[in-house]
C-alpha cells in the first residue's frame, strides 16, 4: 500500500504532508509529556523490529501464498499510539529512501494512510476500549483483526481518494474502489491474524508490555464515546476539506475525476466521455500547445521533439564530462 | 570522588521475593585492584556488577562507591566515575559511528565540544583504534565493536571499570589485544568472565562465586590453580594448565 | 529467505556508496534534500500528456549519474518495487481514455500517452530518490532534517532504527534459516508458529532495547540527545549548485526546451 511519488499531485502531497505533520507534532508533544526516557531506545529498536518482521514470510494455511506484516497496529499495541506513530514515520522514511518502497513526496500520504489509521484509529478506537478491563486472549484476537481490517480499509480508501484527487488515472472511481477494497480486506485479515498471534504470545509471556493493559492513567484522560466521535469527525473534515481545497485549485485533475465519479455511481466502467470529432487539429490540441516553426502537423512536433531531445541530452552529457575533466585538473 | 574503592556489605538481592540471586555478599575493592569475578553460569556475576552501578536498587545491605552510597539520588554521581562494558556490544553501541558513540558520554556531561573531541581521540588512541573513528558501527566486526565499547567508557575517564564477559566473542588475536589493553589500565577493574586464562593474565585477585555467594576471594595465582576448589564450584583449571598428557 | 540477506547487502552497499569521497557526496545535505523534493514535485506536476516536457527533466538524472559516478544498472533494480504498482494504475488509461491522437503515422489512444507519462514520472521520482540516498548518508540526511527543525525525537528514531535494522535483520535471518533447516518443505513460516517465532523475536528486541537504555543511562543519558553529527558548513559551491539546478528545473518546467531547440535546429533544415 505504499504510494509512489508518481501517484500524487504536488498539491495532494502537500496537503497530506500538512495533515501528517500536524499529527506528528501533536505526538511529539504527547511523548515528551510522558517524559519516559526509556521510550526512546524502545521506539528505535521496535522500528527496526517492524522492518525485520516485514521480511518474514507468513505462510497462509490452505493457500500457497504468504502474508506480511505492516506493523502499525502491532507497534502501537506495544508502544501506545503516539510513540507508535513516530516510530512508523521513521520506518516509512527509511523504507522509502533505502528500498524505494514509497516515495519521498508521497511520504505524507503514506504516513497518513498507514501510520495514522493504524496507530490512532486502530489503537485508540478499537484496541484501547477493548482492553480497558484487562486484556484476554479473545479480546486481543478480536481487537487485532478488527483493528487491522479497519485500518487497511481506511488506508486503501485514502489511497484511492488521493490518487483520484491527483488526476493521475483514468480509472473511474467506482472501479478503483471495487478493486482496492476487497484486496485490502484480504490483506487486512491476514495482517490481523499475524498481529493477533504475536500479541497473544506477548500477553502470555509478558502481559505488562501491552498498551492499555496497565491501569488507566488519569493524566491522559478517559476515552469517551464523545471523544471518539470528535476524532472521527475531525478526521473526516480534515480529509474532506483538504481535498476540496485541492480540487478547487486544480481544476484539471480533480474535475476530470469528479466527472467520472458522477458518471459512475452504478459501479459501471464507462469509457471516455469526450465526444469530440477527432480531426488532426483537435487531437493536437490535446497535446500541450507548442508553437512550431513551419508545419502545423503532429509530425513537426515529433521531429522537433527528437532533435531537441538529442541536442539537450547531448549538451547535458557533454557539459558533465567537461566539468568533471576540469575538476580533475584542478585537484592535481 | 575522593577515595576510589568499592564496599559491598551483606548485600542480598533477588528480582522476585523469595528467589534470591545474591546472598549476603561482602567484598572490598581498593584503588588499582584488578579483580576477576568467576563462577558457573547463573551464579550472579552480572547481577552483582549491575548492582554496583545501580541498575537495580532493590537490594538489602550496603553498597558504597568511594564515600557515596548507591541510592537513587546518587546514581548520576556514581555513574560518572564508573565505566560499564556490556557483554553484548550491540547493546553498548547505539549511535551511528564510533565517534558519536564515544562522544556520547562526555557530551551528556556537558563538556564543550573541543574537550569532547579531545577525549574521543584520546580514548581511541588508548585502545589503538584511531582508524575506526568515523567507521559505522553496524559495519564493524565483533572484535572492532568490543574495542569501541571499551573506548566509549574511557572517554568518561572513569576511576572504576566493570566488564561483563569481555572476551567471549573475540577471536584469538583480538583477545590478545584485549588482554594487552586491560593490562595498560591503571583503574580499579572488576571483570566477570568464563575465560579463566584471560583472568590469569589480567587480574591479580579473583573472586569465585557459587549459588549467589562468594566462595573464595584471594590472589589469582592461588585461586585459579586450585583444581579442587574450582571443580567444586562448577569450574575447571585454566586451559593452559592442561598438558597433552592429561586427556 | 535470501530476501533478507539481500536487504542487508543493499543497506551496506548504499551506505558504502554514500560514504565515498566524491564531489557530489560533499555537497551540503540540505541542498540535496531540497533539490530532490523540488525535482520530484516538479516532475509530478507535469500535465498528463506532456511526454516531451517530462523527457526534458531527465537531464537532472543523467547529470546526477555522471557527476556522482554512479551505476545506472544498480538503480534499475530499485525500480522493480515501484513500476509494477504504477503500471497497474497506468494500464487502465488506454482503456478508459480513448481520445485518438495521431503521432506521425501512428494512431493511438491519448490514454497510452498518459500511461507513458505516468510510468516516466514513477521512474524519474524513484531515480531522483536513489540519487539522493546514493550521495547522502542517512546520518547526513538526518542532519539536514534537524536543520529544518524536524523534532529531535523523530530524528533520533530514524537514526536508532537505522542503526539496529541490520542487527535485527541478522537475527530474523538466523531464525528463519534455522527454521527452514528443520522444516524443509515449507517456504515460509507455518501458521502454528506465527505467534511464537515472531513473538520471541519481539521479546528479545524489547530486552535489547532495555539493555540499550541501561547503556545510555550509564553514560549520562537523561532524555536529551545533545546533537547529532558535526556541523556541516554551507559553502558558496553548495548555494551555487542549488541555484543552478533550481534554475534549470524551473526553466524546463515552464518552457519545452527540447521543442524550442528542436525547432531552432530543425528550422534551419526545413
Amino acid at each position: 500500500m505504499h504510494m509512489a511519488d508518481a501517484l500524487v499531485a504536488p498539491a495532494v502531497a502537500g496537503t497530506m504532508y500538512a495533515c501528517s505533520t500536524a499529527v506528528a507534532a501533536y505526538s511529539v508533544r504527547k511523548v515528551r509529556l510522558e517524559s519516559d526516557p526509556r521510550k526512546v531506545p524502545l521506539m528505535g529498536i521496535m522500528g527496526a523490529f517492524v522492518f525485520a518482521a516485514q521480511m518474514i514470510n507468513f505462510t497462509i494455511p490452505g493457500t500457497g501464498s504468504s502474508g506480511h506484516l505492516c506493523g502499525g497496529m502491532l507497534l502501537s499495541a506495544l508502544l501506545g499510539p503516539y510513540a507508535g506513530f513516530l516510530t512508523m514515520i521513521g520506518v516509512l522514511l527509511i523504507q522509502g529512501l533505502l528500498f524505494a518502497d514509497g516515495g519521498l513526496l508521497a511520504l505524507g500520504c503514506n504516513v497518513w494512510n498507514m501510520a495514522f489509521y493504524g496507530c490512532f484509529v486502530g489503537t485508540l478506537l478499537i484496541w484501547k476500549p477493548l482492553m480497558k478491563k484487562g486484556a484476554t486472549k479473545g479480546k486481543i484476537i478480536l481487537a487485532s483483526i478488527l483493528g487491522c481490517v479497519l485500518t487497511l480499509q481506511m488506508g486503501a480508501f485514502s489511497v484511492t481518494l488521493e490518487t483520484m484527487a491527483s488526476g493521475i488515472t483514468e480509472l473511474p472511481f467506482g472501479v478503483f474502489v471495487a478493486t482496492m477494497q476487497p484486496i485490502h480486506l484480504a490483506i487486512g485479515l491476514v495482517e490481523g491474524f499475524i498481529t493477533a498471534a504475536v500479541l497473544v504470545f506477548v500477553h502470555a509471556a509478558r502481559p505488562e508490555l501491552l498498551y492499555g493493559n496497565e491501569d488507566v492513567d488519569e493524566k491522559t484522560g478517559k476515552f469517551t464515546f464523545k471523544n471518539t466521535l470528535i476524532i472521527l469527525a475531525v478526521t473526516a473534515l480534515l480529509i474532506g476539506g483538504a481535498l476540496s481545497l485541492v480540487a478547487s485549485s486544480n481544476p484539471d485533475g480533480l474535475e476530470w475525476s469528479m466527472e467520472r465519479v458522477a458518471g459512475t455511481t452504478e459501479l459501471e466502467a464507462k469509457g471516455s466521455i469526450y465526444d469530440k470529432a477527432a480531426s488532426a487539429q483537435e487531437t493536437v490540441a490535446i497535446l500541450p500547445d507548442y508553437a512550431f516553426k513551419d508545419s502545423e502537423s503532429a509530425f513537426g512536433t515529433t521531429f522537433s521533439g527528437i532533435v531537441g531531445s538529442l541536442i539537450v541530452v547531448g549538451v547535458c552529457i557533454g557539459s558533465c564530462y567537461i566539468f568533471k575533466f576540469f575538476r580533475k585538473n584542478k585537484t592535481i | 570522588m575522593s577515595r576510589i574503592c568499592i564496599d559491598v556489605e551483606n548485600v542480598t538481592f533477588g528480582y522476585e521475593k523469595g528467589r534470591e540471586i545474591l546472598k549476603n555478599i561482602s567484598l572490598h575493592a581498593g584503588e588499582q585492584d584488578s579483580i576477576g569475578l568467576v563462577g558457573a553460569n547463573g551464579v550472579g556475576k552480572s547481577t552483582l556488577l549491575k548492582l554496583l552501578v545501580g541498575l537495580n536498587l532493590g537490594f538489602t545491605g550496603r553498597i558504597q562507591i568511594g564515600e557515596i552510597p548507591v541510592e537513587k539520588e546518587t546514581l548520576p554521581q556514581i555513574r560518572e566515575k564508573i565505566g560499564y562494558v556490556f557483554q553484548d556490544s550491540d547493546s553498548q553501541l547505539f549511535m551511528s559511528t564510533a565517534f558519536e558513540d564515544i562522544a556520547f558520554a562526555p557530551r551528556n556531561y556537558g563538556l564543550p565540544e573541543d574537550e569532547v573531541k579531545r577525549r574521543v581521540n584520546r580514548a581511541l588512541e588508548l585502545v589503538g583504534i584511531s582508524h575506526l573513528r568515523d567507521k559505522q558501527i553496524f559495519k564493524m566486526s565483533g572484535g572492532e565493536k568490543k574495542l569501541v565499547s571499551i573506548a566509549t567508557i574511557l572517554s568518561m575517564t572513569p576511576d572504576i571499570i566493570l566488564m561483563d564477559e569481555p572476551s567471549i566473542t573475540l577471536d584469538p588475536r583480538n583477545r590478545r589485544n584485549l588482554i594487552r589493553i586491560l593490562n595498560s589500565f591503571k583503574q580499579l577493574k572488576i571483570i566477570a568472565s568464563h575465560d579463566l586464562d584471560m583472568i590469569l593474565d589480567t587480574c591479580e585477585r579473583t573472586i569465585i562465586m557459587s549459588n549467589g555467594e562468594i566462595v573464595c576471594d584471594g590472589a589469582t595465582k592461588e585461586v585459579l590453580l586450585d583444581k579442587e576448589l574450582l571443580e567444586k564450584n562448577g569450574l575447571e583449571l585454566p586451559l593452559r594448565c592442561f598438558t597433552r598428557y592429561t586427556f | 529467505m535470501s530476501k533478507i540477506s539481500n536487504a542487508i547487502y543493499e543497506i551496506h552497499h548504499m551506505d558504502m556508496i554514500a560514504g565515498r569521497d566524491q564531489w557530489v557526496n560533499k555537497i551540503h545535505p540540505l541542498v540535496k534534500l531540497i533539490l530532490t523534493i523540488i525535482y520530484i514535485a516538479t516532475v509530478v506536476s507535469f500535465q498528463k500528456y506532456d511526454v516531451i516536457g517530462l523527457l526534458g527533466m531527465s537531464i537532472y538524472l543523467i547529470a546526477g549519474f555522471i557527476l556522482a559516478e554512479l551505476s545506472f544498472k544498480e538503480c534499475l533494480w530499485r525500480l522493480r518495487v515501484v513500476l509494477p504498482l504504477v503500471c497497474m494504475v497506468g494500464l487502465a488509461n488506454p482503456f478508459f481514455d480513448k481520445v485518438p491522437v495521431q503521432l506521425g503515422f501512428i494512431h493511438i489512444n491519448a490514454g497510452v500517452i498518459s500511461m507513458f507519462t505516468l510510468m516516466m514520472k514513477g521512474a524519474f521520482a524513484v531515480v531522483a530518490s536513489y540519487l539522493l540516498i546514493a550521495t547522502t548518508s542517512i546520518e547526513k540526511i538526518c542532519y539536514a532534517l534537524r536543520l529544518i527543525h524536524v523534532p529531535k525525537i523523530l530524528v533520533t528514531q530514524i537514526l536508532l532504527t537505522y542503526r539496529y535494522i541490520t542487527v535485527l535483520l541478522g537475527e530474523v535471518n538466523r531464525i528463519t534459516q534455522a527454521y527452514s533447516l528443520r522444516a524443509p518443505k515449507q517456504k515460509g513460516i507455518h501458521f502454528k508458529v506465527w505467534g511464537s517465532l515472531t513473538g520471541q523475536l519481539l521479546l528479545r528486541s524489547i530486552d535489547r532495547a532495555n539493555e540499550v537504555f541501561e547503556s545510555m543511562t550509564l553514560r549520562g543519558y537523561q532524555g536529551e540527545f545533545y546533537y547529532i553529527g558535526e556541523t556541516i558548513h554551507m559553502r558558496w559551491q553548495d548555494i551555487l549548485y542549488l541555484a543552478i539546478w533550481l534554475g534549470i528545473i524551473f526553466l524546463f518546467r515552464i518552457i519545452p526546451v527540447i521543442i524550442v531547440i528542436g525547432n531552432l535546429v530543425g528550422g534551419m533544415f526545413i
